[in-house]
């Protein structure tokens, strides 16, 4: 008698066991190849003029009220680059949105993943806290949330009012093209890239008109057409990660007016 | 009859029917009164905004006191309630609220708002449509570098708080220096700036290239939005250095006094050749010779010929 129960309770926990491995495995996200993260309709992406950029940083205030970000994370930094003849330069510098995202690539519970669109988006839900994600990012995006932020946001509501969730604490985060104005603009019936609502805050706020967001796959937005008639680079290509974010770089010439 | 657990239960699902109930009621009622539009229904979602547009100028628009005293002053007329209040209708002279409230930008706010996003126009003909004329600087701020390179007026003013917006957070040291948003873009300047006497007397960018306009109108003083540093900027701290236009006898100091610096200075500038020194005069005569010596050189040998060939003679 009492072996059979034993029998018996042996094979409930191994039935048990395979349901839950089948469960776990079905959960696992399926690895997305390249070519599927740039399937969607849209793919978003976005040019950074650097002979227009004055390293004023109203990017990464809009930034952080439109996103709710904590004083002491910036999802978008903009970095002295050396002087370009006697101008100083800068680099602005988002998450790039990678087709081949290093983040995802290493993010064991999927919490990293590729929208159609080609946005590198977060689940903070599934995320372990592991912050394997922000040492494999070769652009130093994505910052680590040690501690809850719940104090004021300072830049608000001088620079916007935030869109999205506050993120707990022990997750890692980063620049999202701000995805929510994107979508909720879609919704409406608005182009990413030409109706500032439906665009990225950093774009919308930049003075000097530096930043430019669009569609890649339509030939006839911003974006396209400066990738098609103008050199830009591209930060780190030799990595292979095929980022979203263009540069069109900063020359002498550009500056001769300012100079004048 | 019931056990006093099982009581309990009945009670405790009970409480819990009632407080679902109350809850989905609850929320229906907020979810409709959202649709309506008006003041209080935004400060539900936009509190933040709300807090600091009431205690600004757009805020203050019909209770500013300023106002009111010059309003009345001039007889009450309804123009001025055009962009002084939200909503002016003109034939009845009401209007439907006090202070330039969300709907006067923001309007009309669609009936499905939350989901709909409140249209706006971010360009300066939204603000222009007001702060417009030369009275509100709209004429200087044409001929700006800035508004011809596209900038807008809330790339530096923050529209609901309808004050300056800041990078610096409030009670840091420098939040209310206007000068502090030049430099965020005019880096090369402020590098320059540092070492010089204006800087060394604090005296900012926004000193010479903001200064007041209309001055005698106070309800509607504005800066001079063109950015451009005029003489008048110069005057405001030089007084006593300049003379006024077309003024000759600006100057108190009578003509047996000494000479001001200011001659001084203009005495040095005036275009006297500095002394050649002997070497210089040496060369140029050395130079000459030189010259004059290839010359007269074929005549001279001819010249020393016939003396030699006259002695020579001689001696026979």
């Amino acid at each position: 008698m009492s072996n059979k129960l034993e029998r018996r309770g042996f094979l409930k926990v191994a039935g048990a066991s395979i349901v839950g491995l089948a469960g776990l495995q079905l959960m696992r996200p399926s690895k997305v190849s390249s070519e599927d993260t740039a399937s969607g309709e849209r793919q978003w992406a976005m040019v950074i003029d650097q002979s227009k950029c004055t390293g004023c940083g109203h990017c990464t205030l809009s930034c952080r009220a439109h996103n709710d970000v904590s004083p002491g994370i910036s999802w978008n930094e903009v970095l002295p680059a050396g002087k370009v003849g006697e101008h100083q330069v800068f680099i602005a510098r988002p998450c790039m949105h990678c087709e081949n995202a290093p983040c995802v690539d290493v993010c064991m519970v999927g919490a990293s993943y590729y929208r159609p669109d080609g946005i590198v988006m977060m689940n903070y839900d599934k995320c372990i806290g592991c912050r394997y994600c922000e040492v494999a990012c070769p652009y130093q995006a994505r910052s680590f949330n040690w501690k809850e932020f719940d104090g004021d946001n300072p830049a608000v509501p001088t620079w916007g009012q935030p869109e999205i969730e506050r993120r707990p604490r022990g997750v890692p985060e980063k620049c999202s093209f701000c995805y929510q104005r994107i979508d909720r603009g879609l919704e409406h019936g608005l182009t990413p890239g030409v109706d500032p609502a439906a665009t990225p805050a950093c774009v919308v706020t930049c003075p000097t008109g530096a930043r430019i967001f669009g569609d890649l796959k339509d030939p006839e937005s911003e974006v396209s057409k400066i990738i098609n008639s103008q050199h830009t680079v591209r930060l780190r290509d030799d990595l292979g990660t095929a980022p979203r974010v263009y540069y069109v770089l900063a020359k002498p010439d550009d500056f001769k007016e300012v100079e004048a | 009859m019931f056990s006093h657990p099982e009581r309990l239960i009945i009670a405790l699902m009970i409480a819990l029917l009632f407080a679902g109930v109350t809850m989905v009621a609850v929320e229906a009622s907020s979810q409709s009164s959202l649709s309506l539009q008006g003041e209080i229904e935004c400060a539900v979602c936009h509190a933040q905004f709300m807090e600091t547009w009431q205690n600004g100028p757009h805020g203050q628009a019909t209770i500013d006191p300023n106002f009111n005293e010059a309003w009345d002053a001039q007889g009450n007329p309804g123009a001025c309630l055009v962009c002084h209040t939200t909503g002016y209708d003109p034939e009845t002279g009401t209007w439907e609220q006090d202070g330039v409230t969300c709907e006067a930008c923001h309007g009309p706010i669609p009936e499905d708002h939350p989901v709909n996003p409140a249209p706006i126009d971010r360009s300066p003909v939204l603000c222009g449509s007001c702060h417009s004329s030369a009275r509100f600087g709209w004429e200087d701020w044409e001929v700006s570098a800035h508004y011809q390179r596209d900038m807008t007026c809330i790339n530096c003013h923050g529209p609901h708080q309808a004050t300056l917006k800041s990078a610096t957070p409030p009670g840091e040291e420098h939040f209310d220096d206007a000068s502090q948003l030049c430099i965020n873009c005019h880096t090369e300047y402020i590098q320059n700036c540092n070492h010089s006497t204006h800087c060394e007397n604090d005296v900012s960018c926004v000193d010479c290239h903001l200064p007041l306009n209309n001055e005698t109108f106070p309800a509607h003083t504005t800066h001079d939005h063109s950015f451009q540093a005029t003489l008048n900027s110069c005057n405001a701290c030089h007084t006593d250095q300049m003379h006024e236009n077309g003024d000759a006898t600006a100057r108190e100091e009578s003509i047996n006094d000494a000479p001001p610096e200011v001659m001084l200075s203009s005495v040095a500038l005036t275009s006297e050749p500095a002394p050649v020194s002997p070497l210089g005069f040496a060369g140029l005569a050395s130079l000459i010779g030189l010259a004059a010596g290839t010359v007269l050189a074929p005549w001279l040998e001819g010249k020393y010929k016939a003396i030699k060939r006259n002695g020579s003679d001689q001696d026979e």
